[in-house]
């Protein structure tokens, strides 16, 4: 039986790790390898790799991290930051990233990712999401502002340009620890054939379990780890108990 | 000696990494040629069954990688879509021939579109007693999954283990004699998977 993931994220600067409220107030957490070390060993599904100032800083994520964390961990890494050519979704793959996730550039030219899903095959490509409501429904965030894109068209966009898999994010749940917005993931969640990662608000495991409820195929979190007992496993427990299939920590 | 072939579809580079984390000494197979020293194939890959045999094709891989594994008799380990094109032909983009070691077509995932995802994405568990690359591995252990294809096997001596989506069953191993393929990716696959890599490291050649 396929296994729900629990995804935690990653957010780095370039080089530390940090971890924002709303995408804006950050606050450093260490060393982006430590950190994939310790979930290493923890035996998470998957790590979320993003470097949230490389786009605005006309840079791509730094090679030597995503290498490092490769020769020694050995799970799915999905890593996004300022990717924006096919040379660069091919220079993080082959230092050890599987997936790739595409943000900024997927809204400044949309057929590029068409072009990736073509090139690297769509079980490669992630398109990522970000989005805050405002009066006029949720809109796509992009680059500190709220966009006129609305959110919904987007991923539905994104599924039509072929990626094999999509990440929501919620900027106004976003370090909050104030739970998931389930009204943002009930109006995406029914729209989308391939597997939807939902990340924004989660500050205790059984937040995971509505969100999976309503069709979400993996949570992705950050602060619960950063900055509560609770461990990937704790969440997936809790998933459990709910009936949810889950790939406990010592599965081997 | 074991030796990676590397015909450029995909990334390679997590199965050289967890190579060389079991230290495992390994060479590059870049050009057919390079597959006489092997003693014992492993041959991984992602991407499209339909480009990648265009591949095989273009630079006679085809010829030497059966050579090697039906008249030399080195095992061969095939991994996702290097499991995939150990089978006769492929309907992923054109259909298109594999390299017919083992009876059998690739179609996409028999499953119902409209009530599960595609690609199958995930850890989902493997029914495999009595292939010997599950060796020392606990029965049902989870294995990183990432697919739309599945193989459909024609030959009733090849052994198969599969995993379920839904309540469909999906080809997750296969092996004939001296061959060897899994749908899921070993290399990402914490340690069940780095302990696939090492039996077939181990298996007598």
């Amino acid at each position: 039986m396929l296994k729900t993931r629990v995804i935690p994220v990653v957010l780095i600067d370039g080089y530390s790790v940090l971890k924002t409220i709303q995408f804006t107030e950050r606050r450093n957490q260490g060393n982006p390898i430590t950190m994939a070390r310790i979930y290493n060993t923890r035996n998470v599904d998957e790590l979320i790799l993003l470097d949230i100032d490389a786009s605005e800083q006309a840079r791509s994520i730094d090679l030597f991290t995503i290498e490092e964390i490769a020769s020694e961990c050995f799970m799915p890494l999905t890593v996004g930051g300022g990717l924006r050519s096919i040379e660069d979704i091919r220079s993080v793959l082959e230092r050890g990233a599987d997936k790739v996730v595409l943000n900024t550039i997927a809204i400044e030219k949309p057929e590029f990712v068409a072009d990736a899903v073509r090139v690297f095959g769509a079980q490669c490509i992630v398109g990522s999401v970000d989005t805050k409501k405002s009066e006029n429904g949720y809109k796509v965030f992009s680059k500190g502002k709220v966009t006129d894109i609305d959110a919904k068209d987007w991923i539905l966009r994104l599924q039509e340009l072929g990626v094999g898999e999509l990440m929501l994010n919620s900027v106004d749940k976003d370090g909050t620890m104030l739970g998931v917005d389930l009204e943002l993931i009930e109006m995406i969640a029914p729209l989308v054939k391939v597997p939807l990662i939902y990340c924004g608000g989660v500050a205790n495991p059984i937040d995971m379990v509505a969100p999976i409820q309503k069709g979400v195929s993996a949570v992705a979190a950050a602060s619960i780890f950063h900055f509560t007992r609770w461990t990937p496993d704790c969440c997936k427990r809790e998933l459990q108990k709910n009936n949810i299939p889950v790939r406990l920590m010592e599965s081997r | 000696m074991i030796t990676v072939v590397d015909i450029g579809v995909g990334n390679i580079g997590s199965v050289k990494r967890a190579l060389s984390f079991l230290g495992a000494e390994y060479e590059l197979a870049q050009e057919p040629a390079a597959l006489k020293q092997a003693s014992k194939i492993l041959f991984p890959g992602v991407g499209s069954f339909c480009v990648a045999s265009g591949l095989l094709d273009k630079q006679e891989w085809k010829q030497a990688i059966r050579h090697e594994v039906l008249v030399e008799k080195k095992p061969l380990f095939g991994i996702c879509l290097g499991m995939q094109l150990l089978f006769s032909r492929g309907f992923e983009g054109d259909e298109s021939s594999g390299l017919d070691l083992l009876q059998g077509s690739v179609v996409g995932l028999k499953i119902d579109r409209e009530k599960f995802k595609i690609p199958h994405m995930g850890w989902n568990s493997v029914d495999a007693s009595g292939l010997s690359l599950f060796n020392k591995i606990p029965d049902n252990s989870d294995f990183y999954f990432v697919h739309s294809f599945e193989v459909s096997p024609e030959d009733p001596e090849i052994k198969v283990a599969y995993t379920t989506y839904g309540d469909h069953k999906i080809p997750a191993a296969v092996q004939k004699g001296h061959i060897y393929g899994v749908q899921f990716h070993p290399e990402r696959s914490q340690k069940v998977g780095l302990q696939i890599l090492k039996n077939y490291l181990e298996l007598p050649c």
